[in-house]
């Protein structure tokens, strides 16, 4: 048994959950203020805080919840117009409502800091719609926490037959309606089979009475309290027809006449009688006077209604999701990477042990062994909106405070990422959007002396390329000075003077420790010490940045992520007498390597009638025992950029877990990590990113040096 | 309220206070005056500003009579058909009223 979760911190996370949803909802209002969803979506989300937080006597927060959800009611009714001091407020105190969260203990501090937000929001609030100002009444009443206590999805029958004196005492059936719509899904059945002619109508009495279907979580009691002031008036009757715990898949419900016989409006002699007419059911009862026709209709729409709520619950039921907490997804994940790393070794002892039978119950298992880590890591994937949404914020802040008008545009928010690289991704990325709007994306009036929109854009965007991602950070600010960059980096000893770099080469200077170009620091994207970091990060992710610009019109970093950090899938090659991993997600291709398609002076080769680069890596990892007379050459590819690399041997296809090479082999180049074979002994794994940017280096020097030549 | 007559002689019967509870009663009293005067009566109801679910019984109940008397009767809510439709569906009560499509 694992352990039991504690509730207040299962509380934490979803309201933590639930405040994201609002600053979301928030921003989007700003563009679209009058939309009905994006208001009841808050409104709910803060209803549910406040609700939750009353279960564990939080009276701060309660309180201070229930006060923001009351001006979105009134939003919600229509009294109150949202602008854009209630957004602000709005998002302030979902800043407050966080504190006061993880401040549980000691929340007079966050409760100060609150005053303000809630002086602010007063003359938003409505008195009357407010109700007592207290913390306790703020908080629902035991009776309040019954009704808003949810169960099994039930569906009711609720027949409401208002007496004749309905009117008379005042009492509005609409506002019953209204009630009954909030618990859930309804179906309005009215029937005014009862009201009389003009000549014998009592105009003041209420003829109408109701048959209203409700599916809904909410128990019986809760139907009950609707009703609680008009049920000396009134009789009504509550019947449960359906609930998703009778476990009926029949999406069928019931046919008409047992529907009929269930509501009273028939007898089952009456319904054995009227079955053995060849004529439709409803339509013999009718013609014989056992019911009216209303009542068919009714019951017809009682069988629509079901059965559409069957069909919804059953979708539902297959795409439903249960939470697991993330350490457990992480534990699932590292004992599958040992599962996969045991498995290898069981392989190569079978191939070992040449006994056939052994060799196929491998191979069957390594079918399981698939699946099993393929599913682990599904499991583990969340779509990238997670992490572009909370950016939005960001973005909106920032470009207040440094008065631009900014635009961001989030592009593929459904590619799907390891939830544990989207996690280390949050940083590195909101240092490069402040970055952007900092020192990128030119101030309204500078823009639109260079002849640009008034509004700048930051488009953020994602998508997959082989078993990586590609985030993308692109803005039409000002790019970068490349001269400025290369002044700056001479001046600071990261370069010499006459140091022979490229365009890229300089811009990428960025990222060098401790490097900042901004005439003056600001307290937004700091004083350069941003940028390293953000690099370091990103290779600490086995990913790898790039950079390109043009002055005046923008610039663009490109992120290069592995859509999983945990197991890969690799290609074991010898070199010498050591052997080397390389991501299977780099490789094109693997071919026999013949001297007569290279040229060892300019190191490239013909590859398929394309002049690629190539790395001898024995000559790289200085190999000088066991050369193969048969070296074999792999054609890895960096997105557009392909490589050969040659080794001497290339073995078999793993699926392995990457470990750290620890803090001493940091530094070292061309190796990314290390992994365990199925024998015990270990592999280093190729650096390919690295092995490719070596060869752009040199060939962009070798172009250099070409040019001067001439 | 007022009533004129169309080219195919129906009556018309514009309705131009509430339909109401509270008007329930002088609203039937013309009610019934105009299913007495003529067989073929239409109903205006694009007047009305408020209305509640006493009022829509009401007409309810003429119709019922009309149904008894053979008259025709025909309901026109002009701008408001959309409002009263909107009504009628929101409390279940849709299939009791038919709105009349005709110009009057």
């Amino acid at each position: 048994m694992g352990k039991q979760t504690d509730p207040l911190d299962t509380f934490k996370e979803e309201a933590a959950e639930l405040l994201e949803i609002i600053e979301s909802r928030l921003i989007s209002l700003e563009d679209d203020p009058e939309n009905k969803e994006l208001i009841d979506s808050c409104f709910r989300s803060l209803h549910t805080i406040k609700g939750s937080g009353n279960m564990f006597d939080l009276d701060r927060l309660v309180h201070f919840t229930h006060k923001v959800e009351n001006v979105f009611s009134q939003i919600r009714d229509g009294k109150l117009k949202v602008n854009k001091e209630i957004i602000d407020l709005t998002l302030q105190s979902k800043d407050t409502i966080r504190a006061f969260l993880f401040n549980l203990n000691d929340d007079e501090a966050v409760w100060q800091e609150a005053q303000p937000v809630l002086t602010a929001f007063e003359k938003y609030t409505d008195s009357e719609a407010a109700g007592p100002d207290t913390a306790a009444a703020a908080a629902p009443l035991p009776d309040e926490q019954e009704e808003n206590r949810e169960g099994p999805q039930k569906t009711f029958r609720i027949k409401f037959n208002p007496s004749e004196e309905f009117f008379k005492i005042g009492a509005n059936p609409l506002l019953l309606i209204k009630e009954i719509k909030d618990l859930g899904d309804v179906l309005v059945i009215g029937g005014a089979d009862a009201v009389p002619s003009l000549d014998e109508i009592d105009e003041e009495n209420c003829y109408y009475h109701w048959d209203l279907l409700l599916t809904t979580k909410k128990g019986e009691n809760a139907i009950r309290d609707v009703f609680i002031f008009v049920e000396d008036s009134s009789e009504i009757e509550i019947f449960e027809i359906d609930s998703e715990t009778i476990g009926d898949t029949d999406m069928n419900y019931k046919r008409l006449g047992e529907i009929l016989v269930d509501r009273g409006d028939i007898s089952r002699n009456d319904l054995e009688q009227a079955v053995n007419s060849r004529d439709f059911l409803g339509e013999v009862l009718v013609e014989k006077g056992i019911v009216s026709s209303e009542e068919v209709k009714s019951a017809l729409k009682e069988q629509q209604f079901v059965r559409k709520m069957r069909e919804t619950r059953m979708n539902s039921e297959v795409s439903s999701t249960i939470k697991v907490k993330t350490e457990k997804l992480d534990s699932l994940v590292n004992l599958v990477g040992e599962f996969v790393s045991m498995h290898a070794s069981i392989a190569q002892l079978s191939e070992k042990k040449e006994d056939y039978d052994f060799i196929s119950l491998s191979e069957q298992m390594e079918s399981l062994v698939r699946d099993i880590r393929d599913l682990s890591m599904e499991m583990h994937m969340v779509p990238i909106d997670i992490l572009f949404s909370g950016y939005r914020r960001l973005v909106r802040d920032l470009s207040e405070d440094l008065e631009k008008d900014i635009n961001l545009v989030l592009e593929g928010t459904d590619t799907e990422l390891d939830k544990n690289v989207i996690d280390k991704l949050k940083d590195p990325l909101m240092h490069i959007i402040r970055n952007s709007i900092d020192h990128g994306i030119e101030a309204p009036e500078q823009r639109e002396k260079a002849g640009k929109k008034k509004a700048g854009t930051i488009v953020l965007s994602a998508f997959y390329s082989g078993a990586n991602v590609i985030i993308q950070i692109k803005d039409d600010g000002a790019g970068l000075n490349a001269e400025r960059i290369r002044k700056k980096a001479v001046e600071r000893g990261i370069i010499n003077e006459g140091a022979d770099l490229s365009r890229e080469e300089i811009h990428s200077l960025i990222f060098e420790p401790g490097f900042s170009t901004a005439e003056k620091a600001t307290n937004v994207s700091g004083r350069g010490v941003g940028m390293d970091v953000v690099k370091r990060n990103i290779e600490q992710l086995n990913g790898a940045v790039r950079i390109s610009s043009v002055q005046k019109e923008g610039t663009t970093i490109r992120i290069r992520i592995p859509l999983t950090l945990a197991i890969i899938e690799g290609l074991l090659a010898r070199i010498g007498d050591e052997h080397y991993m390389i991501n299977i997600s780099y490789i094109v291709e693997c071919l026999d390597f013949t001297e007569q398609n290279k040229d060892s002076k300019q190191r490239i080769i013909n590859y398929r009638g394309e002049v690629v680069p190539y790395i001898d890596l024995r000559k790289y990892f200085r190999m000088e025992q066991n050369k193969s007379p048969f070296p074999q050459l792999v054609i890895v590819a960096v997105e557009e950029t392909k490589i050969g690399l040659i080794v001497d041997e290339i073995k078999d296809k793993y699926q392995t877990v990457i470990k750290s090479l620890g803090k001493l082999f940091e530094n070292a180049q061309g190796v990314s990590g290390a992994v365990i074979l199925g024998d015990g002994t270990l592999a280093l794994m190729l650096d390919v990113d690295h092995m490719v940017r070596l060869t752009d280096r040199e060939s962009t020097m070798k172009m250099s040096i070409d040019s001067k030549e001439q | 309220m007022s009533f004129e007559m169309t080219a195919k002689k129906q009556e018309i019967l514009k309705i131009e206070q509430d339909l109401t509870f509270q008007n329930c009663t002088a609203v039937k009293e013309k009610l019934l005056k105009a299913a007495g005067r003529n067989k073929q009566v239409l109903i205006d109801l694009s007047e009305i500003k408020s209305f509640d679910l006493a009022g829509f019984q009401l007409i309810y109940s003429l119709m019922k009579s009309a149904e008894n008397l053979k008259m025709e009767l025909d309901l026109w809510a002009g701008d408001n058909t959309d409002r009263f439709f909107k009504f009628l569906e929101y409390t279940g009560l849709s299939d009791t009223l038919t709105f009349s499509k005709t110009e009057v």
